[in-house]
């Protein structure tokens, strides 16, 4: 595991990019998000229910779907804790991700806040079937999202 | 369909490989597999290149068919993620099956050593589901298999000693591999006290970072015949899609995409996993080869870990696994792993391969599970020697 010395090499030209993800057919999730709803898309058609909202039905293929209010109630399926971070999320804390299972069925996947993020402490709570509420949020860069926190 | 043989095989030394580009590092196995084969560059017809796009190669195929000047060959690069060379090699076995060409080769070569690891870290992570997971969360590779690790340590009563018990095997069999990343033995006691990396996933958990290539040329029987004494039949080559975003999972201690290759690919060779002599499984992460072991049906769901904890999983037990050094030990080229895996299992069914780490061969088949994701793509290949 000892670093080896680096071999010969040319430096290659500095690229940045910054994509521009759209938004326009789940813009009333995020604008719910600042207003502190959950909401997520449900099928006219067919009636089935998506979570990360889509506008388009993967059941049924409809595209006639409508936007409908969570609870906000979730249990744990699982987590993690991240501690070897990517570069863009280099100035962030430990964060823990958390797999749960919505009230209505669905599940999402989110950061777990409100428990810390330490081996011996995450042993011993991170369990199947803790009872979760989701909150929403701004993030830094200004962009709404949602965590889950211990109900 | 006819019946298709692999008739060459070749391999780079895995690592930290800054001292080759693209061009170069894949030169290191498209030569020893056409020396293999008994085959000219220009015999190749028709060449896909498995490559997951980390290095400053935008057309990572041109770069590698130029720099070996295969020309006389249709060109073609595929991705699957980690999965990428065995759909390369399901194209090329496509290609030759159908009676299209008598010849294929498929190439894979991964360069990922050029970035610096925060950077490979982040590049990775966004190869999850972008948007609604590594955007937001900025979930990791690593982090993805957590959840896994996670919900089969409370679902099934193992421990993390379990997973350790995989990571000292693999580098058991990487030690005396000489391609492997990794050319030391560890103990479980160096696993656990080795740093979280993705809680529970620890250091010695993860595969490394990798630059490697690996190349595998397919032939049709005729042709087969004529070229080696030794052909290794392709029995089944099967994949599977599955759910990228992990909200749409319906569990976590297993991979759908997986199983479902599995499935179809036994049902293709007509044989039951019992017959399987030595198999290859995708640990790019400890927990990744017990679910493999299970998603395979090389034992009942929650049952991997106890056939890890009997020793079963190595040479002279019920199933051998990654006795090359698996992704774990030997490295994790993201686009060489495929190929890689049919290089060593070819090896075994020749019954040609390094002494220490042949295992016996009684039926005469072999097994390589590779998943893209974590069971984005999923791809099963059962080879025999009959």
């Amino acid at each position: 595991m000892s670093k080896k010395e680096e071999k010969p090499f040319i430096a290659s030209r500095p690229l940045t990019l910054i994509y521009k993800l759209p938004i326009s057919k789940t813009l009333p999730f995020w604008e719910g998000l600042k207003q502190g709803k959950f909401l997520t898309t449900k099928c006219k058609n067919c009636g089935r229910m998506t979570f990360p909202p889509q506008a388009d039905c993967p059941s049924c293929y409809s595209s006639e779907v409508e936007w409908v209010e969570l609870s906000k109630e979730a249990e744990l399926l699982t987590a993690t804790a991240v501690m070897v971070k990517p570069s863009s999320f280099a100035q962030e804390e430990t964060y823990i991700v958390a797999v749960a299972k919505l009230k209505e069925g669905l599940k999402a996947v989110g950061w777990l806040k409100g428990v810390k993020p330490d081996p011996a402490e995450l042993k011993e709570k991170i369990k199947p079937g803790m009872k979760l509420k989701v909150e929403t949020a701004i993030s830094k860069e200004g962009n709404p999202y949602y965590v889950f926190v211990p109900a | 369909m006819r019946r298709v043989a692999v008739v060459g095989v070749g391999h780079s030394k895995f690592g930290r490989r800054d001292d080759v580009n693209l061009g170069e590092l894949a030169f290191e196995s498209i030569k020893p597999a056409l020396e293999d084969a008994g085959l000219a560059p220009e015999d190749i017809p028709f060449l896909v290149v498995g490559n997951g796009g980390f290095c400053e190669e935008t057309l990572p195929a041109v770069a590698i068919a130029d720099y070996a000047e295969l020309y006389n060959a249709e060109l073609l690069r595929v991705e699957a993620a980690c999965a990428t060379s065995s759909a390369a090699l399901s194209m090329a076995y496509n290609a030759v099956a159908s009676g299209k060409v008598d010849v294929a080769m498929a190439v894979g070569c991964e360069k990922m050593t050029e970035l610096d690891t925060p950077y490979i870290v982040e590049l990775i992570g966004r190869a999850g589901f972008f948007f609604w997971e590594f955007q937001h969360f900025g979930l990791t590779f690593p982090g993805y298999y957590a959840l896994h690790a996670t919900a089969y340590l409370n679902q099934y009563g193992a421990s993390e000693e379990h997973l350790a018990m995989v990571a000292v095997k693999n580098h058991k069999y990487a030690a005396t591999n000489p391609y492997a990343q990794f050319r030391q033995e560890i103990t479980v006691e160096q696993v656990l006290k080795s740093p979280y990396i993705a809680w529970p996933l620890k250091l010695f958990d993860c595969c490394p970072i990798t630059d490697g290539s690996a190349t595998v040329i397919l032939a049709a029987e005729e042709k087969a015949k004529k070229l080696t004494d030794t052909p290794v039949w392709i029995e089944a080559i099967e994949g599977c899609g599955g759910s990228a975003n992990l909200s749409k999972r319906e569990s976590f201690v297993g991979l759908k995409a997986a199983q479902v290759a599995a499935e179809k690919a036994f049902k293709k060779a007509k044989i039951t996993p019992d017959k399987i002599d030595v198999a290859n499984v995708h640990d790019c992460f400890t927990i990744a080869e017990l679910m493999a072991m299970e998603d395979i049906g090389f034992c009942g769901r929650g049952e991997a870990y106890k056939l890890v904890e009997e020793g079963q999983t190595y040479i002279g037990g019920k199933i051998p696994i990654n006795v090359d050094g698996g992704l774990k030990a030997k490295g994790h080229p993201i686009g060489a792993t495929g190929t890689s895996m049919i290089y060593s299992l070819t090896k075994q069914l020749r019954g040609e391969y390094i002494k220490s780490n042949q295992a016996p061969i009684k039926h005469g088949y072999a097994l390589a599970h590779n998943v893209g994701g974590t069971g984005h793509y999923a791809y099963i290949t059962i080879l025999s020697r009959k």
